[in-house]
């Protein structure tokens, strides 16, 4: 599978991306003429230093954030040329984000935030309940759907977290360090299950991690320094063979 | 588009804020209702009176009385149909404490004037005979329903009256109890015999206040005219007035009152609001994630600040329609309390409606300011906050 995605699609390209923030009245660059391809389910792990722009280049690919320059090709549509409002409808269709603290929504039940995505879409009740169930059992959450937040654990919360971000079928999944918060246990399981969405549900997944086991489990690893990317090479495993 | 469901359950989540919420405006919609039906109750005693009515009093003082002569002298004038007379009487009925309107008046001009008789209808309501035995017999009098019931009397029951102004020990047969068609008259007000009072006292030959019934509403300003310039050199100087305006003498006490009541009322509505503004703001600010995580899903920003718009529209909705509820269901007991007071307490549809909208204004109000600072966030400042 890993192997195989080098020869597909190109599902997001970020190229010559500058993003830069005022502190103090200096410039600094933290996104400084980035290039990037995401190929269609390929599973990318980004690592890099705290405060390496790692976030900022999630937000910019996710279409949270614009780039001060360059462009973001993602699904063959310039994310830049969008109106705010229909940047936001983009979202919806196709992308799912996961945080590193979760963020589901604490008044809500799992079943309604998993629901949650599902009303920017135009499915009726009926079929929305049967996405629902389908993404909670996904993450083997079956029978915790009417549970809140603080009744689950921070392993359940992230899978319900992930059920959310996959309930729309978006095109692409990206992950902000979703292992960060977990003790060893629930982030391998964590990982796992982000295994099964690439390997079997072909999802894209970008994955921004501090944890070298966890970049282990990616198909790529990018390491962002000063702004750019750099390729890395792998311990334990062969770098895959370019193109062939 | 819009995640109506997070309303609810936000309220449902932290029921003690929404409950105080919801209570400080149930309670400043409820005292707006009281104070504006007591407001609305001294102007309808102004405004509601009829023209067709002039009152002459003493223009000394509405304490001076004037001769019963005059009674002739007023009749005679062009353009007045009837006239009547009133006499306050004072008195106390068993105990000094136990105080209501006291009159003696002519019965038949004063059926004539306020009864039956009256070409434009009655202001003073009561079966014929009940007119008839009030008039025939020295000793009846007639008492407002709501007095009749507070003080438990049938009709065919005897009232003493101790004399203050005119001293002596009075016993009243009561032959009719009265019902007003007009707000602005009570139903707190006995009425008796002038003529009693008169042998009583060996003759008092005065009366309090004359009131003439005119042929037209349009002749008052003649009428009066013509009537105080004819005792204008005489030692009884008067003065006639529409019974708006004389009304109007005992309103303009109220006048500064009402004001006072209406700057109590809008103090404690904008009391209301900083308390709804400052809970909304502090649920604002501790939903900025949320609203981060509503704007990645793909939320668009006005439906997220249309979201807060209707948390505090529905927040104080509902405290309005408590306070209205609340005001209407104690309305009864809230008037026995402040009968002394005003001269009628109907909370008016008007009132209740107006209530509404406050509440309703309140919340787009206190909405709207967290509604445009959620929409205006950008999503990665919003997500920022606490990850
Ligand atoms: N709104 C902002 N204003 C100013 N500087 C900002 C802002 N947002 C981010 N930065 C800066 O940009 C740089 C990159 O931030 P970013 O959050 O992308 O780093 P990161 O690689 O995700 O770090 P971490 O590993 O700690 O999550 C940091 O130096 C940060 O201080
Ligand atoms: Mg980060």
């Amino acid at each position: 599978m890993a192997a195989g995605s080098a020869g597909r699609r190109v599902i997001i390209e970020a190229a010559d991306v500058v993003k830069t923030y005022t502190r103090g009245g200096e410039t600094v660059y933290v996104l400084d003429g980035l290039d990037l391809e995401v190929r269609e389910g390929e599973w990318l792990a980004l690592m890099g230093p705290s405060g390496s722009g790692k976030t900022t280049l999630l937000n910019v690919l996710g279409g949270l954030d614009h780039p001060d320059s360059g462009n973001v090709i993602a699904d063959g549509e310039d994310i830049e040329a969008l109106s705010s409002r229909d940047l936001a409808a983009w979202r919806s269709r196709h992308v799912g984000f996961i945080f590193q603290l979760y963020n589901l929504i604490p008044v809500l039940t799992a079943y309604q935030n998993v629901e949650l995505p599902l009303l920017l879409t135009s499915l009726d009740r009926r079929e929305r309940d049967a996405q629902v169930r389908t993404a909670l059992g996904l993450v083997g959450l079956a029978e915790r759907l009417h549970h809140y937040p603080n009744q689950l654990s921070g392993g359940q919360e992230q899978r319900v977290a992930i059920a959310r971000a996959l309930a729309t079928d978006p095109t692409f999944l990206l992950a902000d360090e979703p292992t960060g918060d977990l003790d060893a246990r629930s982030a391998a399981s964590i990982l796992d299950l982000l295994a099964t969405l690439n390997r079997d549900l072909g999802k894209t997944i970008v994955m921004v991690t501090h944890d070298p086991r966890a970049a282990d489990r990616a198909d790529r690893l990018l390491h962002l320094e000063k702004g750019v990317l750099l390729e890395q090479e792998r311990r334990g495993r062969a770098p895959r063979p370019d193109g062939a | 588009m819009t995640p109506w469901m997070l309303i609810p359950a936000h309220v449902r989540r932290s029921p003690l804020r929404s409950f105080l919420t919801v209570g400080s405006v149930a309670i400043a919609i409820f005292l707006f209702c009281l104070l504006r039906t007591v407001v609305t109750g001294i102007e309808a005693t102004v405004s509601k009176t009829s023209s067709t009515r002039v009152i002459t009093s003493s223009a000394v003082s509405l304490f001076v009385n004037l001769p019963v002569s005059m009674w002739d002298k007023i009749r005679a004038v062009d353009g007045v149909r009837a006239v009547t007379h009133w006499t306050w009487f004072g008195g106390v009925y068993v105990d000094p404490k136990e105080f209501f309107a006291r009159f003696s008046v002519d019965p038949p001009s004063f059926r004539e004037v306020y009864g039956d008789r009256h070409p434009g209808g009655a202001i003073y309501l009561l079966a014929e005979e009940e007119w008839t035995a009030f008039e025939r017999e020295r000793t009846a009098c007639i008492a407002g329903a709501d007095i009749a019931e507070k003080y438990g009397w049938k009709v065919g029951d005897r009232i003493p009256m101790q004399g203050t102004i005119y001293p002596g020990d009075y016993e009243f047969t009561l032959r009719g109890i009265y019902r007003t068609s007009n707000a602005s008259f009570d139903q707190q007000t006995l009425f008796f015999h002038w003529k009693y009072l008169d042998e009583m006292q060996g003759g008092i030959g005065s009366v309090s206040t004359f009131t003439s019934d005119l042929e037209s509403p349009e002749l008052a300003p003649l009428v009066a005219g013509s009537v105080d310039s004819q005792f204008s050199s005489s030692a009884n100087r008067c003065i006639t007035l529409t019974e708006q305006a004389f009304q109007a003498q005992f309103v303009a006490m109220w006048g500064n009152y009402t004001l006072f009541l209406s700057f109590i009322g809008g103090a404690v509505l904008v009391a209301a609001f900083m308390v709804t503004l400052n809970t909304l703001l502090l649920n604002a600010r501790e939903r900025v994630t949320e609203v981060g995580v509503l704007k990645t899903l793909g939320f668009p920003d006005a439906s997220i600040g249309l979201l807060n718009l209707a948390e505090g529209v529905a927040l104080c909705g509902l405290g309005g329609l408590c306070g209205v509820g609340f005001s209407l269901a104690v309305e009864p007991a809230l008037f026995s309390v402040l009968k002394a007071f005003v001269p009628t307490f109907s909370i008016l549809p008007e009132t209740s409606a107006a209530a509404l909208c406050i509440a309703t204004a309140l919340g787009l109000l206190s909405g709207a300011i967290p509604g445009v600072m959620a929409a205006r966030i950008p999503v990665v400042r919003a997500l920022r906050r606490v990850g």
